[in-house]
């Protein structure tokens, strides 16, 4: 081998490795929002709205971390996750309207359909990733 | 033409083209696209609001708020070109609700079950 090809082996491994490293952070990030949003299951149901709306808030910051930290990531999971970002906020919005006189019973219903909406695109992508990580022969 | 008449007319063609599509939210009268990492929500039925419609950037930030009055008074005191982007937000959210909600395909589906009913 050649020291022009070694050098591009190199680059190419090196590449790998940080691709890699890359997708081990966004599913170590994602498991987190993944935990956030089971705490935030249980704030509901304890209808402790003040709390919630601090970690509705953790949860929306920490999407939006996830999507300025890995900007190369793949454009159709990046919108799937801008979308759950914004049903975050839509939610934010709804218990910051009610949260005086107790949220509603169906939109408690809701929150709980959409939060496990979210945290399965959540533990799909991790998955997906995990999985491409593992694949990559590491 | 001014960058939010602009912007609400080409979500009008692109929905009507069905180049964009729109989803439900937890707001019953909310529906949401969004577009690389910018979403777009159409809202209805706030208070004093009759539509709404809200702009969030890459950060979720949201970086644009544009509101139509739900009273007569407010509506009649409003410029044209405000009363212009008052159709357009209305025409915008009847859209985006057709979209979400799979109004058109569902009367389809519904017209051919009836077909088949012999």
């Amino acid at each position: 081998m050649g020291a022009r090809s070694a050098a591009r082996a190199a680059k190419k491994a090196t590449r790998e490795t940080k691709d890699q490293i890359g997708r081990d952070l966004v599913v170590v990030d994602l498991e987190r929002a993944v935990a956030l949003i089971q705490r935030l299951k249980l704030l509901h149901r304890d209808a402790r709205w003040d709390a919630a709306l601090e970690q509705y808030q953790a949860l929306r910051w920490m999407l939006s971390a996830i999507l300025s930290r890995y900007p190369d990531w793949e454009a159709g999971s990046r919108t799937q996750l801008a979308a759950a970002r914004t049903q975050v906020s839509v939610m934010e919005g709804l218990i910051e309207q009610h949260a005086e006189d107790d949220v509603p019973a169906d939109y408690r219903t809701r929150f709980s359909r959409q939060l496990n909406e979210t945290q399965a695109v959540l533990e799909e992508m991790a998955s997906t990733l995990g999985l491409r990580s593992e694949g990559s022969g590491t | 033409m001014d960058r939010t008449t602009q912007i609400l007319e080409k979500l009008i063609e692109r929905t009507q083209e069905g180049k964009v599509s729109w989803h439900t939210t937890v707001d019953p009268d909310g529906f949401l696209t969004t577009l690389d990492t910018i979403s777009v929500i159409v809202s209805s039925n706030q208070p004093f609001v009759e539509y709404r419609v809200e702009i969030q950037n890459q950060d979720g930030v949201t970086v644009m708020v544009k509101e139509t009055p739900d009273s007569l008074p407010a509506m009649l005191i409003r410029h044209e070109d405000e009363r212009h982007l008052d159709q357009l937000l209305g025409r915008l959210f009847g859209l985006a609700r057709r979209s979400a909600l799979k109004v058109d395909s569902t009367l389809e589906e519904l017209v051919s079950h009836l077909d088949a009913i012999r």
